[in-house]
């Protein structure tokens, strides 16, 4: 991306916008942060005759490896986000598992690297579900967070996209016969959908 | 003095004490401070300031370093390397702040071992806390009623009020300490919930005491005073939610 590709020009004067310097306050320094200080929605409005500057961070050059480190650390980052929400035990299992599928050992250089915003969907789910059940996580060729769920009787997938969107599939075998189930929904519908496998509900 | 409280599962999001000198770290003493901290902060993210110059027909983009944003491997300790400040950030789950403390104790005897000793101009410990409350709640109660902070606008103004974001800029009463507070909405973090962010940024700026120690004694000072503006900001009902 080009660095001119990162500003949005509007109409005149000189914007620059993130998430709190947009309640400037005259000769107000602040203490750096972080998260909070970054630009997420960068902006400058333009004036002819006046110059406009922001910090941005970007990751160093790195090599393959540093950038499937980076990649994990990102995850990580996103999910302390929400670690207020999580039960430590949960967290240090996700971690475990994001370190086990995430490494340079089994990726390969043209996987795609995971993408935050379906991460943090699938962490918007488990804190809105409150299932903490899963069986495993990896990650579709998009980049999309995939996650199963196994249990006796019942494979539950699911493909968490960027936005609120869920695609699922559920294969239930019962005293009657295998039984296969795919849908598409939002998170929120997913949770029904998902209690309701879960808890065994297809088999009865 | 408004006493401290132990929270189960504090809404910090993001905790810093920043130490911000009178003059510009050179580029050459940022790089070394990134080599010395990269063992223990590995993923390390570049800073650029990014200006743009309009002319009359065409605009013109350069990117100059700025320092440097460094996360250790557990994903929640940072160091932040900037033009002319350094900072020891601690994202969630928070802890407790003797162990925060101690850790910008040992990163700043880092620094000030690699790029010597700096005038200090400004020290900060800035907590932001994101609260999330859920929507349901906010059926039968108002915004108001939550917080104990907000902006009152003239009898007869306004029908329905939508959102709201301000930030003050004020001396802390028991302390002295000044602080730059910021409240508002924010983007909704947990699905059902709405979100609001208290950024409470309690500094020093031109009397940091010069004795390392003494400037560590004082950064407790402004521990007291994020603390004081952080629970006369809430009530019970929202104490509740992170308990």
């Amino acid at each position: 991306m080009s660095v001119s590709q990162q500003f949005a020009v509007a109409s005149p004067g000189i914007r620059l916008t993130s998430r709190w310097q947009e309640l400037p306050l005259p000769h107000a320094q602040t203490s750096s942060a972080p998260i909070a200080d970054g630009p997420s929605n960068s902006q400058v409005l333009m004036d002819a005759q006046k110059t406009g500057s922001l910090i941005q961070s970007v990751p160093q050059q790195a090599g393959f490896e540093e950038r499937i480190f980076n990649a994990l650390v990102a995850l990580k980052v996103a999910t302390a986000q929400y670690a207020m929400h999580l039960p430590p035990l949960e967290r240090a299992r996700l971690f475990s598992r994001l370190d086990e599928v995430i490494n340079a050992d089994d990726w390969h250089e043209e996987d795609a690297l995971p993408l935050l915003s379906s991460f943090v969907n699938f962490l918007k789910w488990i804190i809105f579900s409150k299932n903490f059940a899963w069986s495993s996580i990896g990650v579709s060729d998009e980049g999309h967070v995939l996650v199963a769920w196994v249990i006796p009787g019942l494979s539950l997938t699911a493909n968490f996209f960027p936005k609120n969107k869920v695609n699922w599939t559920a294969s239930v075998d019962s005293e009657i016969g295998a039984a296969h189930t795919a849908g598409t929904g939002t998170l929120q519908h997913f949770t029904k959908q998902a209690l309701f496998y879960l808890s065994g509900g297809a088999a009865a | 003095m408004v006493a401290s409280r132990h929270y189960d599962r504090p809404p910090i999001t993001e905790a810093v004490i920043d130490v911000k000198f009178d003059a510009n770290l050179t580029e050459r003493e940022r790089e070394r401070l990134m080599e010395r901290f990269k063992g223990r902060f590995p993923s390390v993210e570049e800073r650029k300031t990014i200006t743009v110059e309009f002319g009359p027909k065409e605009a013109a983009a350069k990117a100059a370093p700025a320092g440097y944003k460094m996360t250790a491997a557990n994903a929640l300790d940072l160091v932040l390397i900037n033009d002319a400040s350094f900072g020891t950030a601690r994202l969630a789950p928070y802890d407790r702040w003797e162990t925060f403390l101690a850790s910008a104790k040992e990163n700043f005897d880092i620094f000030s071992g690699v790029v010597g000793r700096k005038i200090i101009g400004r020290l900060g410990v800035r907590f932001i806390n994101r609260i999330d409350i859920p929507r349901q709640k906010l059926e039968t109660r108002a915004i108001d009623d939550l917080f104990r902070l907000n902006i009152a606008l003239p009898g007869g103004m306004e029908r329905e009020r939508r959102a709201q974001s301000f930030a003050v800029d004020f001396t802390e009463a028991t302390t002295g300490a000044k602080v730059l507070l910021r409240y508002g909405d924010a983007t909704p973090a947990l699905l059902d919930h709405l979100s609001f962010n208290l950024d409470i940024d309690a500094f020093w700026e031109g009397n940091v005491p010069t004795k390392i120690e003494e400037m560590w004694k004082s950064a407790e000072a402004l521990r007291h005073a994020k603390n004081a503006c952080f629970e006369l900001s809430i009530t019970d009902e929202i104490r509740e939610l992170f308990q």
